[in-house]
């Protein structure tokens, strides 16, 4: 075969524009696919009727709609504290490290205030605020420092952060053992009474705690929403993030942009850190957070960091966690690693298809006319 | 006493020492891969994956070292480069952000391991792990010596050999230079004539397939068959990514790096401190890796930094 001009089969080149409702529909039947094809995976595996798997699913999500709820605001919080950052294209793979440290002093004020706010309604607020503040200030430092290091010294911040959360979860585990040496053979602490729990709006169970956390986290999303759209400040970190050059060219200082952004990046984590102590777990773990900070990444990138699509996408996993949580259950097989495995292939469908809506592919006819020729 | 220490210490770090020995060749050429403890779990996965190969072949009585190494190690490598050709495909192809992609290879990978893992049949590991850490006999007759230097299985020396290798191949090869230029500058490497995709995926699938060894090892040899599903790897990965950076992308130091990780994770076992001090003992890996960050950022030392494309796909015709 001697073609001296040999041309590449397939060019690619991007996209001047994809319509909306193209990609939407796009994205949406490839999660559907996905699904469909994870389903009937799992229906081999376990050896069960396909159907009766996808009932076992979405009955498992809706059971517990309280849960379901929560899950996806927890989720929503997370993506949402890193999105300053994320679109100034800081990555923030620290939101787990950051939002442990708040829990962490969080705690540990419990712990030591506990009977103190148990006394009278005004002490438990004054608990509370003393929470608030020190969880938001710690939670801030542990986002700052990293970003200090970045932009003074062009740090690594994905590595940086990377550290940083492993170190935020040794604190913990060392934290809850100190506190714990007194309890007998606990790993974590037990707080010891109800001092420093976010009051009940309703009634006094659990899921009020869980309504209180849920609306404060739907408050910060749209905090975030107005603040990245309306203000000049999320004007400035639209504009860091494409160009940095050109910021530092209109006059932007781009170093006290980064850091004030990490701020409220880290008041954001604090206060999901806040409600971790007093509303949502009242205690704490080195892995409280699973893989969450990883989640909201791939949640906030997928999301083209828009608060509300994020919002969908955060129910849309808290959903497909919990429905899978209970397939594994019925089923006995694992924990929550199936969904894990579910959430992983999703997520490379959907970067399969960003691809294919950023970049056209075509073929070049020519080549492969004369593949065939020289075939015959 | 320490005799059993460095021991402890090398036999651990060897897990660390795959993930970092692959991580680093994938990122000399370009790609940051957070997928490093997906991929180590993914390996783990192969590798009993590849025992329970062995056993369906051939019986449970006498196992050969001969036979069931090599099954495993092809059968960790090709799980760990599958999920490395994902990695490889979204990243370089579809000019995915490598960022997210290794963190959902990760989500992947881990998932897998204990889905999988979960269902797959356990009985043979502590057998099959005999056979797998066996290498040389009667080594005690030659006392400390012996233990320090020939008490391991194949694959903690598979390990050394394989950071001295690749060091040399990394600096003094034409290719390792090739490799090199693409991770400063794919641009300047393209229009040297490197076919910049071909190194890429190579190294992609190389430095995935060593790393998945970490998990085969951890599993088969340093925990000896028992821990398989419950087993911490992908913490051990993210020590691997940060052991990269501890070595300053040099496998030689990533080596020695791996068995000071190693000698911490094990000291407390030795030292016989409480259980709270060795909580504070897990952090030190992590402080001294961003110590080592920020050290070597401040000092802006030419030979100590990140490659610098590192984290950017290339795309051809942005120019």
């Amino acid at each position: 075969m001697t073609n001296k001009h040999r041309e590449p089969l397939f060019t690619v080149f991007k996209r001047t524009s994809f319509s909306k409702k193209n990609s939407i529909l796009l994205r949406v039947g490839i999660i559907a696919f996905t699904f469909l094809v994870s389903m009937i995976v799992c229906s081999i595996v376990i050896k069960e009727n396909m159907f009766a798997i996808i009932g076992t699913f979405f009955s498992g999500a809706v059971a517990r709609p309280w849960k379901l709820i929560l899950d996806a605001c927890i989720l929503l919080g997370f993506g949402v504290a890193i999105v300053p950052a994320f679109k100034m294209k800081y990555w923030n793979m620290g939101a787990n490290g950051q939002v442990i440290m708040g829990t962490l002093v969080s705690i540990v004020i419990m712990f030591y205030m506990g009977n103190f706010a148990l006394r009278s309604g005004f002490n438990n607020f004054l608990t509370l605020v003393l929470m608030f503040i020190s969880s938001v200030v710690v939670s801030t430092i542990w986002a700052v420092i990293p970003a200090i290091f970045k932009v003074f010294f062009k740090t690594n911040e994905v590595l940086f952060n990377l550290m940083m959360n492993y170190i935020a979860a040794g604190l913990v585990a060392y934290t809850n053992y100190a506190l714990a040496k007194g309890q007998k053979e606990a790993q974590d602490v037990t707080l010891l009474n109800e001092g420093g729990w976010l009051p009940s709006i309703v009634t006094k169970n659990f899921n009020s705690n869980y309504l209180v956390a849920s609306i404060i986290i739907i408050l910060m999303t749209v905090f975030v929403f107005i603040y990245m759209s309306k203000t000049k400040h999320g004007y400035e970190v639209t504009v860091v993030g494409d160009s940095a050059p050109t910021a530092r060219y209109v006059g932007m200082h781009t170093k006290t942009i980064v850091i004030r952004t990490l701020i409220l990046n880290g008041i954001m984590c604090g206060i999901l850190g806040f409600l971790y102590a007093s509303a949502i777990n009242h205690s704490m773990n080195p892995s409280m957070c699973g893989s969450l900070g990883f989640t909201a990444v791939l949640i906030a990138w997928l999301s083209n960091f828009n608060p509300i699509i994020m919002s969908i996408v955060s129910f849309g996993l808290a959903f497909l966690t919990i429905g899978t949580s209970k397939i594994s259950s019925v089923y006995r097989i694992g924990n929550n690693d199936l969904a894990n495995v579910i959430i992983g292939l999703m997520f490379f469908a959907i970067l399969i298809s960003e691809f294919f809506i950023r970049y056209q592919v075509r073929i070049n006819i020519k080549m492969l006319n004369r593949k065939k020729e020289v075939e015959e | 006493m320490i005799i059993s220490f460095i021991v402890a210490a090398i036999s651990m770090g060897v897990v660390y020492l795959y993930g970092c020995i692959g991580e680093t060749i994938i990122e000399k050429g370009g790609n940051l891969n957070l997928g490093i403890p997906g991929i180590m779990c993914l390996g783990a996965l192969g590798g009993a994956v590849g025992v329970n190969v062995y056993f369906a072949i051939f019986s449970t009585a006498n196992v050969s070292t001969l036979l069931i190494l090599p099954v495993a190690i092809f059968f960790s490598f090709l799980f760990a480069s599958l999920g490395g050709l994902v990695y490889a495909v979204l990243t370089v192809s579809l000019q995915a952000n490598q960022n997210v992609t290794g963190l959902a290879l990760t989500t992947f990978g881990v998932g897998m391991m204990k889905f999988l893992g979960s269902n797959m049949n356990h009985d043979n590991f502590t057998l099959a792990s005999k056979a797998i850490k066996k290498l040389f006999v009667n080594y005690e007759v030659l006392g400390g010596f012996g233990r320090l230097f020939l008490s391991y299985g194949f694959l903690v020396y598979l390990a050394f050999l394989l950071a001295i290798g690749v060091g040399l191949f990394i600096k003094y090869t034409r290719v390792g230079l090739f490799l090199r230029a693409i991770g400063e500058s794919p641009k300047t490497a393209d229009a040297q004539g490197v076919n910049v995709t071909k190194y890429k995926y190579l190294a992609i699938l190389i430095g995935s397939g060593i790393a998945g060894l970490g998990g085969l090892y951890y599993v088969m040899d340093r925990s000896g068959g028992t821990t398989f599903v419950e087993a911490a790897i992908e913490a051990f990965g993210w020590l691997s990514v940060a052991l990269v950076i501890f070595s300053m992308w040099k496998p030689w130091v990533g080596a020695l790096g791996s068995i000071l990780f190693g000698g911490l994770y094990v000291l407390p076992q030795y030292v016989g401190i409480s259980n709270i001090q060795i909580k504070l003992f897990d952090l030190f890996p992590y402080v001294v890796t961003v110590l080592v960050l920020i050290i070597t950022s401040i000092l802006d030392a030419k030979n100590s930094q990140p490659p610098a494309a590192l984290g950017v796909n290339y795309y051809r015709e942005d120019r």
